[in-house]
């Protein structure tokens, strides 16, 4: 270690490896959500509390339905995306590794709930018409 | 003589001894919005398995997490959470292309995202209220 330069020692640190990947991947995220959190405050929004009859009738329309159902692959990509900073930034060494394997795994679950009650909202308003 | 006093170097002065000014305010600002909004997923996901579990349910769970009061107040912070995390992402899209770096820009796109988030989320909410 003691013949180890600066230079040498510093080499393939910080950015250099995924840097530009990563940067890449949150803009194109950025833009998706943009569009998305826009058509979901216009769309989805005003349903969130409604009455029942309301909530399904206005989230099985085609449209909503499929912004719905990309707002939730799309936000819950960008949250675990994202949370990894929490740990990179804020928790000690060890256990970070831990609270990304469990966000990661949280992240999945979120999005399977999400798309899980979307189907199960559409099979419902098939079977008794509201 | 890279590793002389490895290890035992004199941190850089860090966050506290800095005034706080509009630029580091924005900027941490999108992160405390953006790990919030973990509370706006759950809640979203609350209501759309409450609807997909049927009628009772769904009017059950829709007294605690719509219509009481402190469930309001959460939800319109997290309307602005939501204004404020996009705005600050839609100002960071602007950067990326080398556009508004000016200092002075910069400061004034800060203020504008506080500013306009504040402003949407007020409409949004008069608007989710009469609608």
């Amino acid at each position: 270690m003691h013949y180890l330069t600066d230079r040498k020692r510093a080499e393939g640190k910080g950015s250099v490896a995924h840097g530009a990947d990563h940067q890449l991947q949150v803009t194109y995220s950025s833009y998706m959500m943009t569009a998305l959190v826009i058509l979901f405050l216009f769309r989805i929004a005003p349903l969130i509390g409604a009455p029942y009859e309301v909530v399904v009738e206005g989230l099985t329309r085609p449209f909503n339905m499929v912004i719905m159902g990309l707002f939730v692959v799309s936000t819950t990509y960008h949250w675990r995306f994202n949370i990894k900073k929490v740990f990179e930034d804020y928790v000690p060494h060890g256990w970070d590794f831990a609270g990304m394997i469990i966000t990661t795994a949280l992240g999945w679950f979120f999005c399977g709930l999400g798309l899980f009650a979307l189907v199960k909202i559409l099979i419902a308003s098939m079977i008794v018409p509201v | 003589m890279a590793d002389v006093n490895r290890g035992n170097r004199p941190l850089s002065p860090h966050l506290q001894i800095y005034k706080p000014h509009i630029l580091m305010v924005s900027s941490i600002l999108i992160r405390i919005t953006g790990n919030g909004s973990t509370v706006g997923i759950v809640m979203v996901l609350w209501w759309l398995l409450a609807a997909a579990a049927g009628p009772e349910t769904y009017e059950a769970h829709m007294a605690w997490l719509t219509h009481f009061w402190l469930a309001k107040l959460v939800w319109f912070g997290l309307i602005w959470a939501l204004w404020y995390h996009m705005l600050g992402g839609i100002r960071h899209l602007i950067w990326d292309e080398a556009v508004g770096l000016e200092l002075e820009t910069a400061e004034k796109l800060g203020w504008g995202i506080v500013i306009g988030s504040v402003v949407g989320a007020v409409l949004t909410a008069i608007i989710l209220l009469i609608v």
